[in-house]
């Protein structure tokens, strides 16, 4: 990374963890990740309401507001059946927020940046979606290829462009993420190679160096940014998958 | 405070400066930076596939504990506390309702107990107004009595008066007579005279 390269997509490869165990098992710092995500998630949920408390503290009012918000908008897309979705979407949410967030300190490693991961979340959340449809709308789900109103001579143009723009879905929740992610991470780590490089130009230390304090800043500037990307992206990854299941519900 | 503004402005200018300086500078040093292929669609790493099953593995149970474990404490604390400001609300509604109905019966049992003052005040008044007008009768009617009386005996009196005039008026006559004539005067004639003038007055 030092010298005269920028390795800005190094950071995204996936070493094995434990050893010839991990490798066997395919166990990298990604997977490292999610489980710490998954055994914070629950933890700072079970510390924040463990005193129950019928006036909340911060730490509970602030676990509360995620409740809630992640409730109210299950609930404002999904109708009452949202009840039944809250979880998964809550899950999702949190998942992906703390994947991002985590994947900001330094040392870690954002597993939301592997289109592997983020492609199996979209489709998870696709393939729910086609179940859900199917469940509560029997084959009246494919009635959806067809715009309500559209004249059937129309047909053999809409009914393919429906399709595709049904199909589209996944890769588009997916990409989205994961370039979001990919591009924040890159770019941080660019502007932190800038003050390496600097440092160690031709221009010497003392005014390389010198010069080196204005990346910094701007990687200053980027961590806010990113913290704002995390937030949006899970957000519109959860919302998105909201409505998904919302038109399966068939509203 | 302008002075304040307008250094840090200066200040803000010559960082924003620097900053395009120093990046043009990296840009210009860094000419061969170069972008590998992705790690992250380099399949043939094995581990980069195998995040999706483990992915689905660790969302499943992170789903199971957020649903079992995490959520039900939340929605417990706030179910109480959303039963809780209902109770509150409810018994305050309650003790308004008996603040209601207290100031209620107590305008109802002040209006009786002013009725009845009011009736109290009507019935005196009209016992003590009869009781004057019974008093007034009374003495109305001993006063005419009186008067009946009083009456009676002046036109007793009258006629006694009247007649004794007439016993008065004939020895008066026959007096001044005697006087003026210096002789007696048939008694009968005299009686005769004075009655035609008496009865001619009357």
């Amino acid at each position: 990374m030092a010298g005269q390269t920028i390795d800005a997509l190094g950071q995204f490869k996936l070493h094995p963890l434990f050893g010839e165990f991990g490798k066997s098992i395919g166990f990298s710092q990604s997977e490292l990740m999610m489980i710490i995500a998954t055994v914070l998630i629950p933890v700072l949920v079970c510390l924040g309401m463990r005193r129950k408390a019928i006036v909340p503290d911060r730490f509970q009012a602030a676990t509360e507001m995620c409740y809630e918000f992640v409730h109210d908008m299950s609930l404002s897309t999904l109708g009452p059946a949202g009840k039944g979705f809250f979880p998964f979407i809550f899950s999702l949410f949190f998942f992906i927020l703390t994947g991002n967030y985590l994947g900001l300190l330094p040392f870690s490693f954002a597993f939301t940046s592997h289109i592997v991961v983020t492609v199996t979340l979209a489709l998870l959340v696709f393939i729910m979606a086609i179940i859900v449809s199917f469940k509560y709308q029997g084959l009246k789900f494919f009635a959806h290829f067809m715009p309500e109103g559209a004249p059937v001579a129309m047909a053999p143009l809409l009914v393919p462009i429906e399709i595709l723009s049904y199909l589209s879905r996944p890769v588009s929740l997916s990409i989205r993420l994961f370039a979001n992610m990919v591009a924040g991470h890159v770019m941080l780590i660019m502007f932190a190679a800038f003050t390496i490089m600097l440092a160690s130009s031709f221009l010497g230390v003392a005014i390389g160096g010198f010069l080196g304090i204005f990346p910094i800043a701007l990687n200053i500037a980027l961590i806010a940014l990113e913290l704002l990307v995390g937030a949006l992206q899970a957000y519109v990854f959860a919302i998105l998958s909201c409505m998904y299941l919302r038109e399966a519900i068939g509203h | 405070m302008r002075r304040f503004s307008a250094s840090f402005f200066r200040l803000a200018a010559s960082l924003v400066a620097g900053g395009c300086l120093g990046l043009l500078l990296a840009s210009v040093t860094a000419t061969n930076a170069m972008a590998a292929g992705m790690p992250q669609m380099d399949f043939s790493n094995s581990l980069v596939l195998a995040q999706a099953p483990w992915l689905l593995v660790i969302f499943f149970i992170l789903f199971l504990t957020v649903k079992g474990i995490a959520l039900p404490r939340v929605e417990n604390v706030l179910v109480n506390r959303r039963q809780r400001i209902d109770q509150d609300l409810e018994s305050a509604r309650q003790a308004k309702a008996q603040a209601d109905k207290a100031v209620e019966n107590l305008i109802k049992s002040r209006n009786e107990a002013a009725a009845e003052a009011q009736a109290n005040i009507d019935n005196i008044i009209n016992q003590s107004r009869a009781a004057a007008n019974e008093k007034l009768r009374e003495v109305t009617a001993r006063l005419d009595q009186e008067m009946q009386q009083s009456e009676n005996r002046i036109a007793a009196a009258r006629n006694d008066a009247l007649k004794q005039i007439d016993q008065i008026s004939k020895e008066a006559a026959q007096t001044l007579l005697q006087q003026l004539l210096g002789e007696n005067i048939d008694q009968t004639i005299l009686d005769k005279k004075i009655h035609q003038v008496i009865t001619a007055k009357s």
